[in-house]
């Protein structure tokens, strides 16, 4: 026993001396941990303090269409007002009372307009009324106030987003429907304002769950824990994810206010997938599914948002309409249940359909091959990580309405044309407002909603006869030599090319129609003759004329380009084509006329910019001669298309074994070019007047146009020419036809004498000559 | 009474005659168009979209919002009808010039002069301010054209 209690003494300084150990090393470890723990907790206080107050929402430019002007004397019939306020998701209401809607009585209309704010101000969400008669707005009124001009808001029509594919559009707390927030915290986290950042309930109950399923399938995550998986983690279901998420949810709770942590989420939720683009928030998901922003929806609309949290995929309602409806009535179900919403509307929304945007239908994405165009010309002003980043808005010249002319025009003809797709028939259109250079419209195939080929802006195909009005005008502009009656010849002619061989261009007839006049030339579109003033005039000379008219491309002096062996974009064709229909003016096409910030300060201008490049009076001779273009030569079928009375001007083209189509012709106030053709450039057996021009002149039928001027320069006087003896007289004589000239031509003319009794009045050019003894006394006498 | 009406016959034969030469023979001279057309007045209708814009550009302009201003002219000019641009540019034309952008405010003065009806007075005045733009420009013998047009146009006026 002694030895026992001998060893036992020994032993218990060295088990003292263990434990001591032992105690201290675990002290140090707690300490260690401590401080790690501390160490981790100021790191994630970091991460989490650093990454939300520097937080910038990844905010796309958002491409918006030219608001649409509206007053008294516009032309809008009452079937295209009804078709942009469809497309603009106005919604019909007693009285129009609340912004978004409308109220139609007969052809009386009262809209209550969202307002938007633009460089010059911007418009005040407000009530107008208008009456509508024979296609044209006969009455605007405010509805307090008189109201000579309104504009309805812009439409959403596209974002720009080049590096990340997430499309956003911010939403403030104050901005959003209370009922939306309410139906949110009741479905997804009924204690959000009464936990820090975790809920304890929410947890045990989760942890139940999983225990009972043997995996990991609940987390009872509270919105602000959704939230920091969303923003800093990931969306793996893993403990070691929890166990970050946990203390960061408390951290996050700690410096910042609900409200702040609940419009964060908001805006960050991801809700879906349309092809490359993600939509995240709440604001595009509104406008992406219902078309409306988010403070219009209705209650179903919101509980359908809502629902989708729980898997955007999973309830898709485009691909899972059933599901999503199914999920929707749940949201409403604890909603009501949570006293959010009172049984009646529950039950009205319950009954609602989904009435989401049909796939493909969104206006946001629907037109890709304009907000193309609005991407590359910003892209020379903006770089990437701006444009994809700091929410620009970005007003644009799209005009809705041509626009939805453009391809409507497109697939009727070539739904006649080639309806199966048999042919590979492709086309593409582009419509500018001349004066301005605005592009209204950009059809780049026949698919307009495919995101693809922009073959109005990346399509170089020969141009054909397009040219020949370029001709002309090199020649016109020696006034001393050249006039519209002066006579050229349609004869076969060989032109000895640089390398010794040798081309002789033939008519499309195959014929020779010997001297005919430059308008002849043109209107008829005669090869041959073309070629011959070509030549006189010297190639380089026409190509000097297409770079004053604004082309940029570098051209050889080849003498085919006489004939339009020259590739050109429908795009640069209208560039050149622009100064031949304003008279002489250049100003570079533009898609874009503001840029503002994301909160609607203007913070640049694309402004008009028109330059004089070539003389009015003989730009307008040009535009005489492309009109006869339209009344007698290769352009007369557009005649039957056509309002009756309406003066304008244009150009088929056709190239090489019927492979391309074009034409290219305006009013006043529309320059359309329209391209058809085969991707493969293989012959399609189409011509400019027979697939082209029918597409134009639908196009232009369906939109309001002034038509070209009739009265004449100062500087141009009129001449009468006989075709059949080729004269020129200076006075009208019987069968000898009106032809402007420049008055520096005159000097030049040697005037044939019309005899005594063929002399006729010089009259205006469509009244026709008064016949009988009483009428040829007026003739003669005056009216 | 037969040989006094005899007389009147042949008097009155003569007399048609003459008128019909006469008629024949005085067709318009070249260029009458233009006189012919001279000084209609250039105008815009005070009830018209375009007006209202117009006089809004101006405030805008008075307040220094030349941004303003610019995209409410443009505006104008896209509802105008084709009567009222040419007083549309030249306003388009002074904001430009006062911006110190005299290249572009020629190019809108021309446009001006281009949709104007024929006016004497109208294109003094805009000739008045091409040359002003060319002087802006460092153009002094486009500017002495302008000169020279403005000169050409007064002496029309004052015969």
């Amino acid at each position: 026993m002694a030895k026992k209690s001998k060893q036992t003494k020994k032993s218990s300084p060295r088990k003292k001396s263990a434990r001591k150990g032992i105690k201290k090393i675990l002290l140090l470890g707690v300490a260690i941990l401590l401080l790690a723990a501390a160490a981790t907790l100021l790191w994630l206080d970091n991460l989490v303090q650093k990454r939300f107050d520097s937080h910038q929402w990844e905010l796309p430019a958002r491409v918006f269409a030219s608001p649409v002007e509206l007053y008294q004397g516009r032309a809008l019939s009452l079937a295209h007002l009804k078709q942009l306020l469809q497309y603009m998701h106005y919604r019909p209401e007693a009285n129009a009372a609340s912004p978004g809607s409308y109220a139609q009585q007969g052809n009386t209309l009262t809209l209550h307009t969202r307002g938007f704010r633009d460089s010059d101000g911007g418009e005040i969400a407000q009530r107008i009324r208008l009456r509508i008669a024979n296609d044209t707005i006969a009455e605007l009124s405010g509805m307090d106030r008189p109201l000579s001009i309104a504009r309805l808001e812009p439409l959403h029509v596209g974002s720009i987003h080049p590096g990340h594919g997430q499309d956003r559009v911010l939403v403030r707390l104050e901005q959003t429907p209370p009922l939306l927030t309410q139906m949110l915290i009741a479905v997804e986290d009924r204690q959000f304002y009464r936990h820090h950042g975790i809920s304890l309930r929410g947890l045990t109950r989760a942890m139940a769950a999983n225990i009972r399923s043997g995996s990991f399938r609940q987390g009872g995550s509270t919105i602000t824990q959704q939230l920091v998986k969303n923003f800093w983690l990931t969306r793996d279901r893993t403990l070691s994810r929890k166990l970050l998420e946990l203390p960061m949810a408390v951290l996050l709770e700690q410096h910042y206010d609900k409200d702040q942590i609940l419009e964060t989420y908001l805006n960050e939720v991801y809700l879906g997938q349309d092809g490359g683009r993600a939509i995240h928030g709440m604001g595009l998901a509104a406008l992406f599914y219902f078309g409306q922003p988010l403070e219009e929806l209705a209650p179903q609309h919101l509980a359908l948002l809502v629902g989708m949290l729980k898997g955007p995929g999973l309830y898709n309602p485009h691909r899972f309409p059933e599901r999503a409806l199914q999920r929707r009535n749940v949201v409403l179900d604890v909603a009501e249940n949570a006293g959010v919403l009172s049984p009646e509307v529950a039950e009205k929304a319950r009954n609602a359909k989904l009435e989401v945007v049909a796939k493909g239908d969104s206006t946001l994405y629907a037109f890709p091959d304009f907000v193309d165009l609005v991407r590359r010309q910003l892209a020379r002003d903006y770089p990437a990580d701006v444009l994809s980043g700091e929410g620009l808005v970005i007003h644009s010249t799209l005009d809705v309405l041509a626009q939805l002319a453009a391809e409507d025009a497109v697939a009727s003809v070539l739904s006649q044309r080639d309806p199966k797709g048999e042919q590979q028939l492709e086309a593409s259109v582009i419509l500018t407002a001349p004066d301005q250079g605005d592009v209204l419209a950009i059809v780049g195939s026949r698919n307009p909603r495919f995101v693809g080929f922009n073959r109005a802006l990346d399509a170089h195909r020969p141009i054909g006869s397009l040219i020949k009005p370029m001709v002309l005008l090199t020649a016109l502009q020696q006034p001393n030599k050249y006039h519209l009656a002066s006579l050229v010849e349609d004869e076969p002619i060989t032109v000895t090319l640089p390398q010794g061989k040798t081309w002789t261009p033939n008519n499309v007839d195959n014929k020779s129609l010997g001297p005919i006049t430059l308008t002849e030339m043109l209107a008829k579109s005669r090869n041959q003759a073309t070629v011959q003033l070509g030549m006189e005039v010297g190639p380089e000379a026409v190509i000097a004329t297409l770079y004053t008219l604004g082309l940029r491309k570098k051209l050889g002096g080849n003498p085919s380009l006489l004939l339009g062996s020259v590739d050109l974009t429908p795009f640069s064709v209208a560039s050149i084509y622009q100064p031949l229909a304003t008279g002489g003016f250049q100003t570079a096409l533009r898609s874009i006329t503001d840029v503002l910030d994301h909160q609607g300060n203007p913070i640049a201008r694309y402004p008009v910019q028109p330059q004089s490049v070539i003389e009015s009076d003989t730009v307008f001779l040009v535009q005489w001669a492309m009109q006869k273009v339209i009344t007698e030569g290769t352009g007369r079928s557009a005649l039957a298309r056509l309002p009756a009375n309406l003066r304008v001007a244009g150009k088929t083209g056709t190239s090489g074994e019927y492979r391309d189509a074009w034409f290219a012709g305006f009013s006043e106030n529309h320059l359309a070019v329209v391209w058809v053709g085969r991707d493969d450039n293989q012959p399609a057996g189409v011509s400019g007047s027979n697939v082209a021009l029918p597409i134009w002149a639908d196009l232009m039928a369906s939109l309001p146009q002034r038509s070209l001027r009739e009265s004449f320069p100062n500087t141009v006087e009129t001449v009468w020419w006989d075709s059949q003896q080729h004269q020129l007289f200076e006075n009208p004589c019987k069968d000898a036809v009106p032809f402007p000239v420049l008055l520096a031509s005159l000097e030049t003319i040697e005037f044939s004498q019309c005899r005594l009794f063929n002399r006729a009045p010089k009259a205006d050019f469509d009244q026709p000559e008064k016949r009988g003894i009483r009428g040829w006394f007026k003739n003669r006498f005056g009216r | 009474m037969v040989q006094k009406s005899l007389r009147q016959i042949v008097i009155t034969s003569i007399v048609t005659l003459c008128l019909l030469f006469s008629g024949c023979a005085t067709g318009p001279n070249l260029g009458s168009r233009a006189i012919e057309t001279m000084d209609e007045p250039v105008t815009i209708a005070t009830d018209s979209p375009a007006y209202s814009l117009l006089q809004q550009a101006k405030q805008a302009r008075q307040q220094g919002q030349n941004a303003a201003a610019g995209r409410l002219l443009e505006r104008a000019i896209t509802v105008s009808q084709a009567n009222e641009a040419a007083i549309l540019y030249r306003e388009f034309g002074e904001l430009r010039l006062a911006e110190g952008q005299a290249r572009n405010a020629e190019g809108m003065f021309m446009r001006a002069l281009r949709d104007a009806p024929a006016n004497r007075s109208w294109q003094v005045e805009i000739w008045q301010l091409i040359q002003r733009s060319r002087e802006q420009q460092g153009n002094p013998s486009g500017a002495a054209a302008a000169a020279e047009r403005v000169k050409q146009l007064q002496g029309l006026i004052d015969s």
